[in-house]
């Protein structure tokens, strides 16, 4: 899917960890969950983490794990 | 001229170690060896005459005014152009030297018009004053021979006016610029008694490559080069020293008026950032300030499709504070927010900043600089731990290798441009990477040694390739990395992969690789190697990773903490900077703490009586997209045209329209204020009193030349909207705002309108350990402690060049206009620029049938718009260009929303497009719907 038509969040989010690719899962991550504690709103949070809940398959898995916390 | 008699010394200084000594008229004089004998005769107090000679100026000798006397030298050499001896002894006052002056300004008059009274320049004339100066009584020539008193005015130039007829030809103004300006426009053509000035090719000023600088007027001893401002109101009566409020070098000025109107502004020679220069924007576009468009009292509406009425301030804040909290009230703390300008002073910004954390309750407040140098501030800090560039300006005079990376410094930053340009005529060498062959790259007396034309987009792909190099070509200072670097083994690594190397990255980049690792050994060869970088680094989907990836270079080659080096990001608007280091971002207080620390919280808490929330708010990006969401609906803007200048106008526009409270504070209606509810008028720089910082972290004072027009400073705007809405804040004065701005930022603490007067201006961090500032960054040690090695894997944006779109558009600004251009297009500016147009190379032109001056659409997957097409084979083939100043072509109706993955800077310079010949000259929302047909696409031509 093209990425304009994503949400916001989940467009911003994919964003993020494709910057990561060069380490490891894991690490990638640890990374994309902490750039967005730093600088996101909570409300694009939640919207991120309702994004998770209902629609993970738009999401890159790196950001899935870094908001289900599973890094 | 001008009205501040500022000294001057006669020749440059001529800074050294060793010192000569010398007598002059008696009195024994020591200066640094290379001195002149006028410039020593002057800082001993003795002014020899002059006309031909000014500091700013290489010493040239054609006046004959300044002779001198010395022991044991035939004759009567020239002060101006003898450089000091040990032991001279000087004479400058004898009879040979007077009759030989008196004869020469006899021979200057014969040929000048008598009409001292009614000259424009009477009272301020170099000439007038040399005629007393030597004691002129008559003229043995006469008036009746041969001479240029009918020679035709030069009027073509909106702001100054060229009389030939009273030139001496003391070559002042041609060596201005050439030598401060570097745009060699003017010459001297033709010899003897026929010699005259002349623009271009003996063209008028409007037509030939003057860039009306004002150099020459400045430098000019008569009237002959005179401001029309002068001409019409006459001579200034006062002066009041501040700061332009165009771009980020901040030039200091000299506002010069008669009561309270502004006649000229006039480079101050002791300005920190630009010593004297400046640039037509400056120097001349002062004029917006009173133009009949600016608003002066508050105005509300219900409604956006209501007209506008005006209204009493106190009605206007009550109406803002009232409807904020009932915002608030209704739909959560959240939900309102406000955005600080980059064009209005720190204190201003700090005092909006401060509204939004403390009375608004949250920390949704952001800055221009989101669409501009984020990527600056969040790069930099990761890997030298300050949010700023390293140097001063005068750094550039003594790098060796210069590389200017997405930036067009004689457009966007001239007055540096022309510092650069004469380092570079001195010998520094130039690398420039830019997909335009921007003027840098090839000017008079300046040439880089390599252009290194990549895609748009392809930025990080260079850099990576450079790096490359220098990690496997052994090019590294193994010493400094060691020495002051982290990280530095897993970044060699990350470099060193063979998918990193120019041979690979060439295809992408369009760099071809020897080009590419030459123009890296020669970097890395320095010794001193300097990186200036601009928006084509930085708006960028990895605008983030571009600026680690400079940074990253410049840490592996030792380029970073002394004279000549480092990584300076050349910041587009007068306060940008100073607007981020203000606070005015949702996850940092001011000094870029972040707002999650609580020790920071606890200093403003107990100050303000707040309770600064510890999660970061929202970008100006995400407040637009929470607005179609319905999770924000309230906005104060300050001095900030976002429908303009954002990307995706149509996005913005419908955020805007979702508000149910827009307040917008400007000096004009412009293009946002078409969806406000509440105008607030605001204060030109004219008016305000407070600071700005520049691009090198320079903080000069803004003075006020009168009042403010709206009857408030906008501090007190913010201050009575916080009030309205039941938080208790107000100040004295803009000294006071500063003096809170300094007892809780640790950069700032050293601080002080006081210590501003004294001294000028300084550079943050300014405190205990470096009381007058800091020209370079980083010198012991980095900031962080180690500098960081950070990997920048290169990441293509997803914005790609299809079949539909096969063109990628970038954009930029130029040198006559200004950002959204609410402020030049109320200049006569618009004699350079009247309307925005789109580059087009002549074969991508040829293609689709485009001529030059066509009409064309410009269309993308967000949107369209129509201009006038100029043919320029500096653009690549595949690539078109155009400028944002004016609100009709809106070129940002097609950028789109990619932006930088970490500060959602906007991606500007990457947007695929199709162009066409447009079937009219309609506005933009009539060719939205003209999709262009396919013979159009196909270029086909009747």
């Amino acid at each position: 899917m093209p990425d304009a038509t994503l949400p916001p969040v989940v467009r911003m989010a994919n964003d993020i960890a494709r910057q990561f690719g060069y380490l490891t899962q894991d690490e990638a991550a640890t990374a994309v969950s902490g750039h967005i504690a730093m600088f996101w709103d909570p409300r694009m949070r939640r919207q991120l983490a309702d994004e998770v809940d209902h629609d993970p398959e738009r999401l890159d898995p790196v950001v899935v794990r870094a908001v289900t916390g599973s890094a | 001229m001008s009205l501040l008699k500022e000294p001057d010394l006669g020749t440059p200084a001529r800074p050294g170690p060793a010192v000569v000594g010398l007598e002059i008229d008696g009195q024994p004089v020591s200066v640094p060896e290379g001195t002149s004998v006028m410039r020593a005769a002057a800082l001993a107090g003795v002014d020899v005459p002059k006309l031909c000679a000014t500091d700013s100026l290489e010493a040239f000798g054609s006046c004959r005014l300044c002779l001198v006397e010395v022991d044991g030298v035939k004759g009567t050499p020239a002060s101006c152009t003898l450089p000091v001896a040990e032991g001279m002894s000087v004479r400058t006052q004898t009879d040979r030297l007077a009759r030989l002056r008196r004869s020469v300004m006899e021979l200057y008059i014969s040929d000048h018009p008598l009409d001292c009274l009614t000259c424009p320049a009477n009272g301020d004339c170099e000439l007038q004053d040399m005629a007393g100066v030597v004691g002129l009584r008559d003229v043995r020539y006469g008036y009746a021979g041969e001479n240029h008193l009918d020679a035709p005015k030069d009027t073509s130039n909106p702001y100054f006016e060229f009389d030939p007829s009273k030139c001496i030809a003391c070559s002042r103004c041609v060596r201005a610029c050439s030598e401060v300006q570097g745009t060699f426009a003017l010459t001297i053509s033709g010899r003897g008694f026929d010699s005259k000035v002349s623009a271009g090719a003996d063209e008028q000023f409007l037509e030939s490559e003057c860039v009306s600088c004002g150099a020459c007027v400045q430098a000019c001893p008569t009237s002959t080069l005179q401001e029309k401002s002068v001409v019409d109101i006459g001579m200034p009566t006062r002066s009041v020293l501040t700061t332009c409020a165009y771009c980020g070098v901040g030039c200091s000025f000299k506002a010069e008026l008669r009561g309270s109107e502004v006649v000229r502004m006039v480079p101050a020679k002791n300005g920190g950032a630009n010593e004297g220069h400046s640039c037509v924007k400056g120097r001349f576009a002062f004029g917006y300030a009173s133009h009949p468009d600016r608003v002066l009292k508050p105005m509300v509406r219900e409604s956006i499709d209501d007209e506008w009425r005006e209204v009493e301030w106190d009605d206007a804040i009550g109406f803002v504070g009232r409807r904020f909290r009932e915002i608030q009230a209704a739909h959560g703390p959240g939900t309102i927010g406000g955005i600080t300008s980059s064009r209005t002073t720190n204190e201003e910004v700090y005092v909006v900043q401060r509204m939004v954390r403390a009375a608004f309750g949250n920390n949704n407040v952001d800055t221009c600089a989101r669409v501009c140098h984020s990527p600056t501030g969040y790069g930099l800090k990761q890997t030298f731990g300050t949010s700023a560039g390293t140097q001063d300006f005068k750094s550039v005079d003594d790098a060796d290798v210069i590389l200017v990376i997405g930036a067009n410094p004689t457009d966007g930053h001239p007055v540096f441009a022309s510092r650069m340009m004469r380092r570079l005529r001195k010998g520094a060498k130039l690398v420039v990477v830019d997909p335009r062959r921007i003027d840098l790259v090839r000017m008079p007396h300046v040439e880089a040694t390599h252009h290194l034309r990549m895609a748009p987009g392809t930025n990080v792909a260079v850099v990576n390739a450079m790096a490359h190099t220098v990690v496997t070509e052994g090019l590294v200072d193994a010493d400094f990395v060691a020495e002051r670097c982290e990280g530095f083994q897993a970044w060699a690594d990350f470099v060193a992969r063979p998918e990193n190397s120019p041979e690979a990255l060439a295809e992408v980049s369009g760099v071809p690789a020897e080009e590419l690792r030459a123009a890296t050994r020669l970097y890395a060869a320095g010794p001193n190697s300097a990186i200036y970088y601009g928006l084509g680094v930085t708006e960028h989907s990895q605008g983030s990773t571009m600026v680690m990836g400079m940074a990253n270079l410049a840490m592996a080659t030792g380029n970073i903490g002394r004279r000549g080096v480092g990584v300076s990001p050349l910041r587009g608007q007068n306060n940008v900077q100073g607007s981020c280091d203000m606070g005015s971002f949702p996850q940092e207080l001011p000094g870029y703490r972040h707002v999650s620390d609580p020790a920071v919280r606890a200093i403003y808490d107990d100050l303000w009586g707040s309770a600064i929330l510890p999660e970061p708010g929202l970008r100006i990006p995400n407040m637009f997209d929470a607005a179609l969401d319905g999770s924000f609906r309230g906005l104060f803007v300050q001095g900030e045209d976002i429908a303009q200048s954002d990307p995706n106008t149509k996005h913005v526009t419908a955020a805007l329209r979702a508000l149910d409270l827009l307040v917008v504070q400007d000096l004009f209606l412009n293009e946002t204020a078409k969806f406000a509810h509440v105008f607030l008028p605001g204060t030109s720089f004219l008016e305000k009193d407070g600071t700005f910082t520049n691009a090198e972290r320079r903080i000069n004072r803004v003075r006020p030349v009168m009042p403010p027009r709206t009857g408030k400073h906008e501090w007190q705007v913010a201050c009575e909207i916080a009030q309205a809405m039941g938080y208790e804040m107000s100040y004295d004065s803009s000294s006071q705002i500063m003096d809170e701005i300094a007892a809780t930022t640790p950069t700032f603490t050293g601080v002080s309108f006081d210590l501003l007067d004294k001294v000028g201006s300084v550079q943050w961090p300014c405190n205990a350990e470096h009381p007058l500032g800091t020209e370079i960054m980083h010198e012991g040690g980095f900031t962080r402690g180690r500098g960081r090695f950070v990997p920048t894997p290169y990441v293509a944006t997803t914005e790609r060049s299809t079949r539909r779109y096969p063109l990628i558009l970038t954009t930029g600004r130029i040198l006559s206009q200004y950002n959204v251009g609410a402020q030049t297009r109320r200049t006569a500016n618009v004699v350079w620029h009247p309307e925005d147009v789109l580059e087009i190379h002549p074969h991508d032109a040829e293609d689709r049938g485009i001529e030059e001056g066509d009409a064309v659409t410009l269309t993308s997957r967000t949107g369209a718009t129509t201009m006038h097409a100029r043919l320029a084979d500096r653009m690549p083939v595949g690539v078109v260009y155009t400028t944002f100043h004016h609100p009709l072509s809106g070129a940002n109706v097609v950028t789109t929303e990619n932006s930088d993955w970490a500060t959602n800077c906007p991606e500007y310079k990457v947007t695929a497009v199709q162009v066409a010949r447009a079937r009219s000259t309609a506005l933009q929302d009539e060719a939205e719907s003209a999709e262009p047909t396919g013979a159009e696409v196909l270029g086909s031509r009747a």
